[in-house]
């Protein structure tokens, strides 16, 4: 079937002479697992199996934190994959075409009391899709999947600065450190598949605010994003010392003997029977997540689409298809962050840093989109492509960057429940303030929860004698983006 | 459209809470015949949930409000909103109907339609509002328990003759009012190990359990009791509860998290507060006021009061600014002191009068201007900026007198050279005008708000020109940073310490700010406390002063009934795992009702009338039978009670973070008593952290984990895992998780890897019988002597894992002389030189270039290989095949160094992986189309490396540069394959050739000495107690509390 799709050469699993997998011990439980891990090529079937995996692990974990839970209404996708571009992504430079600031470009604008000067985009913008919206040069290839895009140009957010707007994008509020939007996620929904995380996030460096922005807060703990850095040990601890899986296995073992004998007479305590559940998912983990992570076992063909370079396990392109393998083996909601609190798009100085940047995220975007429409992903998965502001269409004379702007900027959003090529608000002709239909991260959330079968107002937990929200008490559905 | 700047996040406290269904903790009476009860429990809270935002007192939307009946039967600009039983006509029915004549409400969208019928059923039948007519919403709180004064509870009298002390009256009075007994008293092991756990938070020594068992008289057990209080480590323990209510850190928080290098001062000052029993209300007032109270008593400990006054300074910060966003900073001090003094979240009342509780917005404020009057200190920031000048020097004046003159001298011109200088930088013209125009600004937005307008851009305006403010005053503080610098090692000569603590500033009341904007003030509130709150009085703050030393009086009267009965609800929480009042830091109207409120009231008055010892609480608890009920369930009971709500027994928990780490740091013998006091942060003079690089750091440490440097913007990893505080916020109650990372933390970190070695060979050093290492593992890790059969399970077991060790490392007694079948030495040919004649034949059209040792063969990737012309079918189960290599930039996808293999799972390879260049991996074919794969290993380009495919009866192994780099278990027989043993190429298809340069290929029959891992059989037997160690670390046992 993969094949069929990226006619690579050698990509066959069965051409003779290419290795398989291995031992096959498909007798035991661990060998159970690696097929499920290892067969990327039968994704469909995956999820099947996985579902069926997780409605037996349900029954014998009854009342597990994790075992999914129904949504509010039928969900029009199950996943999410939050793209977060740290630093302030350029609105007036990507996907906000304003020609009035580029005819004004030195002309005096009032702003907050002081004069500043229009400074015009140093990008070229040329009609992409269906419908010929204007994206710039940064994005020649995301441009072109446009049309399964909502892009909203409207975008408010309450604090000018990195940390507090970061804060917001994720956990709804600028300064007291909440729930993040995944945390809310997993809770809400509980988990595909106990062998993974519900809730991953994949950052190379802390973005701002570290990891207050994946954090659980008050929600149960299991429900914080578990963060896998991106190289050669992505998952804490999920490597044992010991040498061999033999010796690894009888260990286990003899753990959950003395666990066994400790419990009886004790029978009736659910923490104890949880803690040696936790166990069990530990050691499916051992073996599930290093083949989810083995990007190796792509088709050079899909390899090549996101751009990643052999041997890399870094790049922003093999964390976009390493999201795509985690949704797919049933982790809810992948976090990929682009690129931490340093070296990103926060671009004071000169706008030119865009380039690079926009460069190492283009193609793999694209092509992680294009994936999940082969894979028959699309509809099942929320792509967010968010930031947490833009950048200031005005500053000093001639100044070649921009400084950070809160009162109108862009996010993105594709895949299930999206209408392709929605262009939702406007900001005015300069890009400076909203003119119309207002979009502030709070609405954002609440459409996201949404998509996910989640009532934002009803998504509610019980904490220090209040119940709270993602969206506080606030939030708007913008039903005009969804099909 | 533009951001709206009021701060969104407070504005309602109650949303789409189930409180409608909820009706289980209120009590049983039937609540739908519109009386009283039904008001309260249906009606109030729909009220606020669904309408009051617009119709309350910070706004009345079209003239309405709903906070009392008189306001509903007033109505607003549409008329009255009800007409008592009449339902049709009562406007509010009609609007929430979404009738289409009216209004419809609430806009947002139309209630559920169960909602909707009990406000109809309230209107058809009275519309009953209990209490009298005119009395706002929050009026109920006068009946409130927890804000009615503490008055003396005699304890009940027990018939059943089961209690030992009072507490246990209480306890006993309601389990026999639910039909319940208590249950059965704990055996003395585990007794004693709850007391450890709980009173010093590590294990029992094995000698303390013996004696205790072979003494578990009452009078052992008070004698336990007294000697774990006394211990220093009962300091370390107890005091760690109350860091997380102060949420200690030893960072500011905010984007750049900069280090509080004296935090460590106040932590040591709560540990050794609580070891010394310091009376809690003392407690208290040093932490608020300690710098007051020392200026006011010459005899007391200078230094311990003022460094007290960090539980105030360790506020959270924000941005990356000095004392940015103030408001926010005021607020944490304020949230802080509500949730762990008072029990109250008075943080609502910041933006608008708190919806549930007796707290006004004006209440708030006043609070607010106590701690606005006052100075707090300051670490550092993204600004060039420095702490200097914002601690406080820990000098006494009686000390200061007793300086050498000349010290003092010197000091004194510092501080008054940094005045001038700083006064006399021509920024200061530039401060005075941003300042006068920011206040023109405030006053002008103040004008337009007033006349109901707003002006967002002007708003914005005074947000920056503030930040402008910040970015002078750093200029400021900068122009004088090598005077500080100066001052400090002259403070340091002479002696002198600085803390991180809290100073008096300039005193004033201050004006509430409307919806929590710091900018949109209103009327000027003066200083004082909760007003409306029973027992609260008006302060009486002398001129010059801020304040905080009245309020420290205040929170800590023993007529304040709050601070007593959150005092005594946390200790309680602490030894059984849960709350009298199960909210523990809210004692509010929404928080939780007592399940014992004369037992906590008891508690509460006995701390007060016995000096507010701490200890003696302790005590009382801990010489009660409840305390000492056994952990077992009984079915009947649980049926009963199924949360053991009334303590029928004690509840099992898990250890927490703290005493995980140090219990197996105990047990390992590794852990470290001793207290290692300021945290090895880099020098002050080095920060240069930023929102963009903030300051992150673990520092690894022998000691208790109370003394771990703990952050804000970036939890330490072990302390988050296993749920310990949020150094962010007050934690009052952890969490006790069990997630799979905390297994795989379990299973394979390096931390529990050292210490189970360490463990193991403490036990091969102190005995010699494997059956008494059993022993005393168990005794010192789970408190218990084991039995036969468990022991002889363990040692099954520690046989059975250094079977295996044994195996895996394949010892090579067993094995034959290793014999060379093979070798091409490349030296412009491919001859071989083993004496076998397995003469290699040339393909493609492959180079000899000087190579490793003398030549070697170049292959060009492109069908170059070298065929040996023999199978190598009868190596068996037991080879080596080593050469040099120097492996070219790019290889072909699976492109091969040598092999035999073919496809159905035969013959062996050593092969690139897929299209990963340069990463090898060794496999062999077991029939059936299966195969045995080693891990990769990179190779490097354009280097020589020598790589060793060997493969043993029972495992593959890479060696690379003679290192063991990979290995896999297999005792699976090779499959023999048909094809010719080839260097550059190991399979038939001539497009997966080698690229590079190949030298010394040797292939042996047998392993060579150089490649067989050999285990000391001291090695062996430490891996394998070692294993055992781990898992008495991470049972079950170890990790829960009977």
């Amino acid at each position: 079937m993969q094949d069929k799709i990226h006619g690579g050469r050698q990509t066959s699993t069965t051409a003779t002479g290419k290795l398989p997998m291995g031992q096959q011990p498909h007798r035991s439980r661990r060998g159970f697992m690696r097929s499920l891990a290892s067969g990327s090529a039968i994704a469909l079937f995956d999820r099947h199996l996985l579902r069926s995996q997780l409605v037996m692990a349900a029954r014998q974990e009854r009342g597990h934190p994790l075992a999914p839970r129904p949504s509010h209404f039928p969900a029009r996708a199950g996943n999410l994959i939050l793209v977060n571009l740290t630093g302030g992504l350029s609105h007036i430079d990507s996907f906000d075409y304003k020609p009035r600031l580029q005819a004004d470009h030195g002309k005096v604008m009032d702003w907050r009391g002081r004069p500043f000067y229009l400074n015009a985009s140093p990008f070229r913008f040329s009609p992409k899709g269906n419908a010929g919206l204007m994206v710039s040069e940064l994005f020649p290839m995301l441009g072109s999947t446009i049309d399964d895009m909502a892009i909203i140009r409207s975008m408010v957010t309450d604090h000018i600065s990195h940390g507090q707007a970061t804060l917001a994008m994720h956990c709804g509020l600028t300064t007291i450190p909440m729930p993040s939007i995944g945390s809310w996620i997993s809770y809400g929904l509980g988990t595909h598949n106990l062998n993974l995380p519900p809730f991953v996030v994949l950052a190379s460096a802390l973005p701002y605010m570290g990891s207050q922005v994946w954090d659980a807060s008050f929600l149960p703990a299991y429900h914080t994003g578990t963060r896998l850095i991106p190289g050669d040990d992505p998952v804490p601890h999920l490597k044992s010392p010991l040498p061999s899986t033999s010796l690894r296995e009888l260990e286990q073992a003899m753990l959950q003997k003395l666990n066994r004998n400790h419990l009886s007479g004790r029978q009736d305590d659910p923490q104890l029977i949880a803690r040696i559940a936790t166990f069990n998912t530990a050691a499916g983990m051992m073996e599930v997540a290093p083949h989810v992570l083995d990007l190796e076992s792509e088709t050079n063909a899909a390899r090549r689409s996101y751009g990643i370079r052999s041997g890399d396990k870094r790049s922003i392109a093999w964390q976009l298809l390493a999201a795509r393998r985690m949704i797919e083996h049933g982790v809810r909601v992948v976090e990929v962050v682009h690129t931490g609190s340093g070296g990103n798009w926060d671009s004071h100085g000169d706008m030119a840093h865009h380039r690079h940047l926009a460069r190492q995220l283009d193609q793999p975007l694209a092509a992680l989109i294009q994936d999940l429409k082969l894979r028959g992903m699309f509809d099942e998965t929320l792509v967010a492509i968010c930031t947490e502001f833009g950048r200031a269409p005005a500053g000093a004379k001639n100044e070649k960057g921009r400084n950070h702007h809160n009162s109108a900027f862009t996010c993105l959003l594709a895949g299930g429940g999206i209408r392709g090529g929605t262009l939702y608000g406007q900001s005015d002709d300069y890009g400076n303030l909203v003119a119309e239909n207002p979009v502030h991260v709070h609405d954002l959330h609440a459409t996201i929860l949404h998509i996910l079968g989640l009532d934002h107002e009803e998504l509610t937990y019980r904490y220090a004698g209040r119940d709270f929200r993602l969206t506080d008490v606030h939030g708007r559905v913008l039903s005009e983006i969804l099909i | 459209m533009q951001t709206s700047f009021h701060l969104p996040w407070l504005i309602v406290v109650i949303v789409g809470a189930p409180l409608l269904t909820d009706t289980s903790a209120l009590g049983d009476s039937d609540t739908n015949d519109g009386g009283p009860d039904f008001f309260e429990q249906r009606i109030r809270p729909l009220l606020l949930r669904r309408c009051i935002r617009c119709h309350g007192n910070n706004k009345n939307s079209h003239g309405l409000r709903v906070d009392s009946r008189a306001a509903l039967l007033a109505g607003g600009k549409n008329g009255p909103a009800i007409v008592p039983g009449r339902v049709n006509s009562s406007l509010l029915i009609q609007a929430v109907r979404y009738e289409k004549a009216g209004p419809q409400m609430p806009p947002t969208g139309k209630l559920p339609k169960e909602e909707i019928a009990l406000l109809e059923q309230w209107v058809a039948t009275g519309a009953a509002w209990p209490i009298s007519p005119a009395t706002p919403l929050h009026d109920n709180a006068k009946n409130h328990w927890s804000f009615a004064p503490l008055a003396r509870v005699p304890p009940p009298d027990d018939d059943t003759g089961w209690a030992a002390n009072s507490i246990d009256a209480f306890i006993v009075e309601n389990l026999r009012k639910q039909g319940l007994k208590p249950g059965q008293q704990a055996d003395a092991r585990t007794l004693i190990r709850r007391l450890y756990f709980d009173l010093v938070g590590l294990p029992p020594p094995w000698q303390a359990v013996q004696s205790f068992v072979q003494d578990p008289s009452a009078a052992a057990w008070k004698q336990l009791v007294n000697r774990l209080l006394d211990s220093a480590q009962y300091g370390e323990r107890w005091g760690r509860h109350w860091l997380d209510l102060a949420r200690y850190s030893d960072t500011q928080g905010g984007s750049v998290d900069c280090p509080i290098p004296q935090a460590y001062l106040y932590r040591d000052y709560v540990i050794d507060s609580f070891r010394k029993d310091k009376p809690y209300d003392l407690f208290i007032r040093e932490q608020i006021a300690g710098d007051l109270i020392a200026a006011a008593n010459p005899e007391i400990d200078f230094s311990e009061a003022i460094i007290a006054t960090g539980f105030v300074g360790l506020s959270l910060r924000n941005g990356i600014f000095k004392h940015y966003h103030p408001e926010l900073i005021i607020e944490d001090t304020i949230d802080t002191i509500g949730k762990s003094i008072l029990g109250l979240s008075i943080r609502c009342a910041r933006c608008h009068d708190h919806k549930t509780e007796p707290i006004s917005t004006a209440d708030y404020y006043r609070i607010y201007g106590i701690f606005a009057s006052s100075k707090y200190p300051f670490s550092g920031s993204e600004l060039p900026t420095f702490s200097a000048g914002e601690t406080v020097p820990l000098i006494s004046p009686r000390k200061w007198s007793q300086l050498h003159p000349q010290q003092r001298t010197r000091i004194e011109q510092l501080r008054s050279q940094i005045q001038q200088q700083r006064a006399r930088h021509p920024a200061q013209e530039e401060l005075k005008n941003k300042q006068e125009r920011l206040a023109r600004d405030v006053a002008r937005y103040h004008q337009i708000r007033r006349q109901g307008h707003t002006d967002v851009s002007l708003r914005t305006s005074i947000d920056d020109q503030d930040i402008r403010i910040r970015e002078v005053v750093a200029k400021l503080d900068t122009s004088v940073r090598k005077l500080w610098d100066e001052l400090k090692s002259a403070e340091r000569e002479a002696g002198i310490q600085r803390a991180y603590a809290m100073r008096e500033g300039a005193p004033h009341d201050v004006a509430i700010q409307i919806g929590g904007d710091p900018f949109a003030t209103g009327e000027i509130v003066q200083r004082g406390v909760l007003q409306r709150l029973a027992g609260a009085r008006v302060l009486h703050i002398p001129v010059g002063q801020s304040g905080r030393l009245q309020f420290a009086r205040w929170l800590s009267s023993p007529d304040n009934p709050l601070t007593p009965r959150v005092a005594a609800n946390y200790i309680w929480r602490f030894h059984f795992g849960k709350g009298i009042v199960s909210t523990v830091d809210n004692f509010g109207l929404g928080g939780a009702r007592p399940t014992h409120p004369r037992l906590l009231d008891w508690l509460a008055q006995e701390f007060i009338e016995n000096g507010w010892s701490v200890k003696h609480l302790h005590r009382q608890i801990l010489l009660s039978n409840t305390y000492r009920l056994a952990s077992t369930t009984d079915q009947g009971k649980l049926a009963t009670d199924p949360t053991n709500r009334w303590y029928w027994r004690f509840d099992r928990r898990r250890l927490d973070a703290e005493s995980i780490r140090d219990g197996i740091l105990q047990t390992s013998g590794a852990l470290n008593l001793n207290r290692p006091g300021a945290h090895p942060f880099p020098p002050e003079t080095t920060w240069k952290f930023s929102q963009h690089g903030p300051f992150k750091a673990i520092y690894d440490s022998p000691h208790r984990s109370v003394y771990l440097m703990t952050q804000r913007i970036q939890r330490h990893p072990f302390l988050a895992l296993f749920d310990g505080a949020d150094p962010s916020r007050v934690t009052s109650q952890r969490k006790h998780t069990a997630v799979a990372l905390q297994a795989l933390y379990l299973r394979n970190s390096p931390f529990i890897h050292q210490q189970s070695e360490q463990l193991a060979q403490r036990l091969l050093d102190t005995a010699s019988d494997p059956r008494e290492r059993i022993t005393r593992a168990i005794q010192t890790a789970w408190s218990r002597k084991p039995s036969t059969n468990e022991i002889d399970e363990a040692l099954n077991y520690i046989t059975s894992f250094a079977e295996r060790v044994k195996f895996a490392g394949n010892l090579a007694s067993a094995e034959v002389a290793p014999q060379l079948v093979l070798e091409y030495q490349f030296e412009g040919d491919a001859k071989d030189s083993s004496g076998q004649a397995h003469h290699g034949t040339l393909n493609g059209n492959p180079q000899f270039l000087p190579g490793h040792t003398g030549q070697c063969i170049s292959l060009d990737g492109l069908g170059d290989y070298v065929d040996s012309g023999t199978t190598m079918n009868d190596l068996g189960n037991s080879f080596t095949v080593e050469c040099w290599v120097r492996p070219g930039p790019e290889q072909a996808n699976y492109a091969d160094i040598f092999g035999n293999h073919l496809g159905g799972g035969r013959g062996f390879v050593l092969q690139q992986q897929g299209n990963a260049t340069n990463q090898f991996r060794g496999s062999f074919g077991v029939g059936r189309d299966q195969w045995v794969l080693s891990n990769p290993i990179q190779l490097k380009t354009a280097k020589w490396q020598q790589i060793a495919l060997v493969r043993t009866p029972t495992a593959m192994r890479l060696f690379l540069n003679k290192q063991l780099a990979c290995e896999v278990l297999s005792t699976e027989t090779i499959q023999p394959s048909p094809l010719t043993f080839r260097v550059g190429l190991g399979i038939s298809i001539v497009e997966r050739s080698f690229l590079g340069e190949i030298d010394e290929v040797r292939v042996y029959r047998g392993i060579p000495k150089r490649y067989r891992k050999r285990m000391a059989p001291r090695q062996i037997e430490l891996a394998a107690w070692a294993s055992y160690s781990r898992l008495v670390f991470t049972a079950n046992e170890f990790l829960y509390v009977d």
